[in-house]
Parts: C-alpha cells; structure tokens; sequence
C-alpha cells in the first residue's frame, strides 16, 4: 500500500499514545494496589466486591449486637445462679425443723435469716445493667419486684412488663433472647411465694407447712437452675454464631483482597512489558525519522 | 511553419509545463501536513499536430488540468466514523463523570450512608431508650438524605451542563453549515468552465469533517459540484448556497425557526452523544435513584408510623412525607428526601417499639425494641418491589420493570449498570478511534503526500527541464550556424 508521509507520522504518534496510557493505566494499577478504580474499570468484580463487603459490615453489627447479647446474658446468669443458691439456703433453713420444733430463740433467727432472703432475692430481682432493668421485659425503667404487705397479707408484686422478653438480632433473620421478663423467670417459680410461706411457717412453728414449703422450695430451685441452664444454651448458641461469623469474615475478607487488591506479580511483570513496548516504539520513531530520500540527494 | 522556430516554441511550452509541474509538485510538499489536504497532479496532455507535407508533427506539451488524487468513498466513510468516534468519546467522557457518583471504590458513598443507616437502628434496637443511640441514627439518617439529594443534584446538574453543551454545539453547527453553504456558491462559481476547484473542495471536506464531528449527516454531491447535506434524521442543512439554522430554548431544539422540537432527529457527533445523556442515560440513573430513595421513605414509614415512641405516641413519619404522592410514584424523591420534622425536633419521637400505652395518655414501655428490629432487617429484606426504568430510545416512553429484591441489592446493580454502559462507552469509543485511524490510512494511501514521492517527481520534472532548456541552447545553436552559412 502507498504511504503517505504524514500517515507514518501520525501511526508512530497514536501508537505511542495508546502503549502510553496503557503503561499509565498498569502504574495506576500497581501504584494505588487496587484492580478497578472505578466501576467500569470492571463492573462485575464491582458488583461482587461491594456485595462482600455489604456483608462484612452487616457481619460487623451482628458483632456489636452479639456483645450487648453476652452482657444481658451473663448479667443474667450471675444473679439467676445467686437466687438459685439463695433457694437452696431456704431449703437448709427450713431442714432444722425437719426433726421437730425448735426453741424460740432459734425460731426468730431462722424467721430473719428468711426474710434476709426475700430481700436479697428481691434485689437481685431487680439487677440492673447500665441502668436498665434486665429483668423487666420491655419496662426496663420499672423497678420490677417489691415487697408488699405484711404478716399475713406480705407478697412480692411484679410490677414491670409481664410478657415480652428484651431481643437482639445476631443474623439476617436470626435473633436472641437477651432478657427474659421477671414474670418469666422469677414469679413462674414460685420462690417469693414459698419464702413468704416459709417465713409465715416458722412463725406459726407449723411442721407441716414447713416441709410443704421446703418441697416448694426445690421446685423453685429446679426452675432456676433450669433458667440458668436456659441461659447457657443461649450464650453458647451466641459463640458458635460468633465462631462463623469470625471465620466468613475471614473468607469474606480474603474474598475481597482477591477481588480488589491487586498482584503484584503479575502487575510489575505487565508493567515492565508496556515500558518495553513503550521504549522500542519511541526508539522506531527516531529511527523512521531519519529515513527520507532528503538525506540521499545533493543539495547542489 | 515548423523548422528551428518550432523547435523552440516546443521547448519554451514544455519548460511553461515543467513549471506548472513543478509549482504542482511544490504545493503538495508544502501542504504535506496540512489536514484535509489532497493530493494534486499535473495532467499533461500533448499538443494537437499539425501537417506539414502530409506529415503529422507534434507541437509540444501542455498542462491539461490539475487534478486531485481523492476517494470519495473513504471520504464518506470517514465523515460517518467521525460523528461515532465524538459521539462515543463525548458520552464516554460524560459517564465518566456520572460513574464517578456512584463510585464505591471510594469512602462517603452512598452504599456506606445506607450501611451506617441500618446499622444505626440495630444500635437503636440494643438500646432502645438511649439517647446517644436515637442521635446517632440521626444523624446517620440525614448523611444518607443528603448524600440521595446531592446525587440528585449533580445529576441534575449533569442535565444542565448537557445543555449548554447543546447550544454551543448547534451555534457551530450553524456556523459550518453556513461556511458550506458559501463554498458549494464559490465551487459551483469556479467550476462552471470545467476546472475543478481543488483547494476549495479540500476546503469543504473538512468542514464536512467538521459537522461530522458536531452531528452526524449525509452528504450527496449534485452535478453542478455542490453537496446536499442532511441530519441523520433527514433535516436539510445545507442545500446548494443556503443553509437551515438550528436554535435552542431551554431543553428543546428548533429547526429553521419553527417552534417544534427536533431534539429527536438529531444524533451522532457530540451533540448527539450529549443527548443520550441528557435524554437516556442520566434520567435512567435518576428515575432509578428516586425509586430506591421513594421506596425507602414507604417502607421505613410504613413501619415507623404504626411503631410507639416511649411517651406513648404513634403514626409519627421517620421521613418527610410532605412531597411523597399517595399514587406511589417516586419521580423526585432523591431530591427531597428529608427526615419528618417529628424526629428531627426530639430524638424521643423515634418510634421503637410497637406496644402500645395501656392508657391514653401513658407512657409506652421504654425497653420496647421491636420496631427498630423490624426497620433494622428491611436491610436484608429481599422480597421488597422496587421499579426500575429503562430508557433507551431517543425522546420515547421510558419502561420499567417490577423487580423484587432488597433495596442494598438494588443499588448494587444500579452501580454494576453505571459500570458496564461507561465501559460499553469506552470499548466502543476505542474501537470507533481505531476504525478511523483505519480509514485515514486507507484515504491517505490514495490522497496523502509522500515527500520521496514528490522528490522523485520533482528530479524527473527537473531532468526534463534541463533537456528542454538544452533543447532551447541547441536550436539556438542551429540558428547561429544558419546564420554563419555565409
């Protein structure tokens, strides 16, 4: 094909700028250590990396989450596993007078060692964790226990929220119970009523009615020991969760990396390819133009 | 006649032709650079015998013409790949800067406001009565609102720029049509003796080149020399010395001063590229940004308001409904998407729970978190319907399609769509570049100037020169000889 000479000039320049921005596309590269820049650089990894990395930071809130989870929880455990030796302490009580009845002096000892109890077992009833209520369902600002009456008429009330327990969601459609309500795990017991009982039977020296409560105090023993056991199903539920969710993190991540970082490897060796190519298309461009039939002709 | 004298005149005309030749070959050199030119060539052509003694003599040489070496096809060619390439450089450069809005490579983006967003309400749902956390789901609510209006805005603006784009791109329009209109006058002037106007026709292929560049057109050369050029869209431009003027007002293009817009048979060329993305691309990305802002306001309100703030109070709005149409149209809604007054005063007015006061007049539970959960997992609620627009044909009804999914899926795919048509637009921007730079090769092998080509002509034409002149020196020579037979 005849060649014009401004065709050859003009090849050797779009040549050069095209290997010119290619190199500057592959040091872009290589300097800023990231495959794509921009969406269109690569839509799909785009899409793909922005998808991981949406998931990465849902992952990191169901983290947050899990740890005010393990708060409750554990705040929970310690006063469930204190009401629960403070019942099987009422049991003991109540088995001095399992041989028949005793002397004044220890009736009135045992009737205050009980009503210690009710208070203690009222106070932690009524544990509170940064201020809120742990143990009062939705009316965390509701002092949920109190003492009521007395003698006869004496009762623990529940004054908070009897139905709902205190949720928190630790997965896309996964939540746990972090409180349960007071009505739930103290007042289903039975353990204000069977120490109030137990205070009244001592007072009365009723045999009878003392061992009734010391059986009823078991059953609440039970009940709290199963709400304890409750509770430790929970937080290991909350550890395994934690456990994935601490390695699709990981993958998650290294998922990413392979997506986004780039290698450099491949990167610098590309590179070094596009300065060659660079180099020798500079280097033909000085060498073409010095070929002309100008140089061949005598000026005289 | 004929003899010595003859000898001369032969001579003296062949050395006029060597010169003719000569400023031929010295014009092509000069104008070796110069865009658009073509090359020229001297035609020669021997002069008629004449007969003398029955013998038919020749008289010599003469330059018949100067003709240009042009392809009209390749021409043609290149003025129709001229008006792809600006108009794919021209959207892709405008993508490129509506890509870089929804660019998540970077910090502050959207995607990162909307992560913030949901992550505030789980805070919010930890701790329901904290205050710390309403603020900052607040807080975190309003970086979304505006990053949604600033995107909105600059896409908007992008309209704008498109705009005035247009007007400057028509008023050059105007100009080259009328530069064209004036040359198809002095070409048809100049060759009305049969010579063709060279320079003057190089002269209007460039222009031609020129409007290309600025609107895709056709071109038909008429007998007489001058060429018809219309739109792609088949509005005359240019018919013989007259041209027809575009004129702009506001969003619309008018032809010939009439008050009907022809923004529609107007493609190809950088205004053509301008007005896909004025009219497709951009009021694609902004319908499907508005649905996903609409349908945040619904769905997050329709939960809010029917959820119980903790002093007892219900249908409070999260965000502003003050602009939302009941008829669930979206159109907009990146632009005024803002939080409802009700929360922006008072914190307190978040409505996270869902029990309701046992008396009017009371307070609702405090601890009550059930409602932020619920607003909390529309993140990853992947059965939400949310329109999406597709416009594609020029100044035609845009169409959408219900797709269910979840609203972070949503704007994924809006950011892989940006991606692929911005890459779309540079593949095709490249490959459009490479065509060219083809077709210029191919036009340049047939009309461009090589320098060791004209070289090699200008020694033969000086080789003949010096014969002639030699021929001159002999006959005179023979003359003298004559004149000393004594």
């Amino acid at each position: 094909m005849r060649v014009a000479t401004p065709t050859v000039y003009r090849d050797i320049q779009q040549n050069i700028v095209s290997l010119y921005s290619d190199l500057n596309q592959m040091q872009e590269k290589v300097s800023s250590g990231k495959n794509f820049n921009s969406p269109s650089d690569n839509p799909v990894a785009m899409v793909n990396s922005l998808g991981l990395s949406d998931t990465l930071a849902q992952i990191q809130q169901y983290q947050t989450n899990m740890n005010t989870a393990n708060e409750w929880l554990s705040t929970s455990e310690t006063a469930l596993n204190q009401v629960s030796q403070l019942a099987a302490s009422a049991q003991q009580i109540a088995a001095q007078f399992s041989s028949g009845s005793q002397s004044a002096d220890v009736q009135t000892e045992a009737e205050s060692q009980v009503d210690g109890l009710i208070d203690e077992a009222i106070d932690l009833g009524n544990t509170q964790l940064n201020g809120k209520y742990i143990f009062a369902g939705y009316q965390t600002a509701t002092t949920p226990f109190a003492d009521s009456g007395s003698g006869a008429t004496e009762t623990v009330v529940y004054q908070a929220d009897p139905t709902n327990d205190f949720n928190v969601q630790i997965g896309p459609n996964e939540t746990v119970t972090a409180g349960k309500n007071g009505q739930t795990v103290f007042m289903d017991s039975n353990l204000f009523t069977s120490l109030i009982g137990l205070k009244q039977a001592i007072a009365n020296n009723d045999q009878t009615a003392i061992q009734q409560e010391a059986t009823n105090l078991q059953g609440a023993t039970d009940y709290l020991n199963a709400q304890v056991s409750d509770v430790g199903i929970r937080q290991s539920q909350l550890q395994t969760q934690g456990q994935m969710f601490t390695q699709v993190s990981t993958n998650l991540q290294n998922q990413l990396g392979d997506l986004e970082n780039v290698d450099y490897n491949q990167a610098i060796l590309e590179m070094q390819q596009k300065q060659t190519a660079y180099n020798v298309a500079l280097e033909t461009a000085a060498q073409i133009s010095q070929v002309s039939l100008l140089n061949y002709l005598n000026p005289g | 006649m004929g003899g010595i004298s003859s000898i001369m005149n032969i001579a003296a005309g062949a050395l006029q032709a060597n010169q003719i030749e000569m400023e031929v070959v010295s014009n092509n050199i000069a104008n070796v650079n110069t865009p658009g030119y073509t090359r020229q060539s001297a035609v020669l052509e021997s002069n008629s015998p004449i007969s003398i003694n029955q013998l038919k003599l020749g008289t010599g040489v003469q330059v018949e013409s100067v003709t240009q070496a042009s392809d009209p096809y390749t021409t043609q060619a290149i003025q129709q790949n001229t008006s792809s390439l600006n108009e794919y450089q021209t959207e892709a450069s405008a993508l490129s800067q509506v890509e870089s809005l929804f660019n998540e490579t970077g910090s502050g983006t959207l995607g990162d406001a909307m992560n913030n967003f949901w992550n505030a309400w789980q805070d919010v749902a930890n701790n329901p009565s904290g205050t710390t956390e309403r603020s900052a789901l607040l807080e975190n609510a309003q970086i979304l609102t505006q990053k949604f209006n600033s995107m909105s805005n600059d896409l908007t603006q992008t309209k704008e720029d498109m705009n005035t784009n247009i007007q400057m791109g028509v008023e050059q329009v105007n100009e080259l049509t009328g530069q064209i209109a004036a040359l198809n006058g002095q070409i048809v002037a100049a060759e009305a003796d049969n010579t063709p106007a060279n320079d003057l026709r190089d002269q209007r292929n460039s222009l031609l080149q020129q409007l290309s560049s600025w609107v895709g057109n056709v071109s038909v050369e008429q007998e007489n020399g001058s060429v018809t050029v219309m739109t792609q869209g088949g509005l005359l431009l240019v018919d013989g010395n007259k041209n027809y003027e575009f004129s702009t007002q506001g969003d619309m293009i008018y032809y010939n001063n009439v008050q009907n817009d022809v923004s529609n048979n107007l493609t190809g060329g950088q205004i053509g590229g301008w007005l896909n993305i004025r009219d497709e691309v951009v009021p694609q990305y902004q319908s499907n940004l508005d649905e996903l802002a609409g349908t945040l306001i619904r769905q997050v309100n329709a939960l809010h308001s029917t959820g119980y703030t903790p002093s007892g109070q219900t249908d409070k709005d999260f965000f502003d409904t003050s602009q939302v149409p009941a008829s669930g149209d979206n159109t907009g809604a990146a632009g005024y998407i803002q939080l409802s007054t009700d929360v922006l005063d008072d914190p307190a007015n978040i409505a996270a729970g869902t029990i309701p006061p046992a008396a009017p007049g009371d307070s609702s539970p405090p601890g009550d978190n059930e409602n932020a959960l619920k607003i909390a997992a529309l993140q990853t609620d992947d059965s939400i319907q949310i329109q999406k627009w597709t416009i594609s044909n020029p100044g035609g009804t845009p169409s959408s399609s219900v797709e269910t999914t979840s609203m972070d899926d949503y704007y994924q795919s809006l950011v892989g769509d940006i991606g692929i048509t911005t890459e779309a637009a540079n593949d095709n921007q490249s490959f459009a570049q490479s065509t060219l730079n083809n077709l210029q090769d191919v036009q340049d092998s047939v009309s461009g100037v090589n320098l060791d080509e004209e070289m090699t002509e200008l020694l033969q034409i000086q080789q003949a020169y010096e014969a002639n002149s030699k021929m001159i020196t002999i006959a005179d020579d023979m003359l003298q000889s004559l004149l000393q037979v004594q």
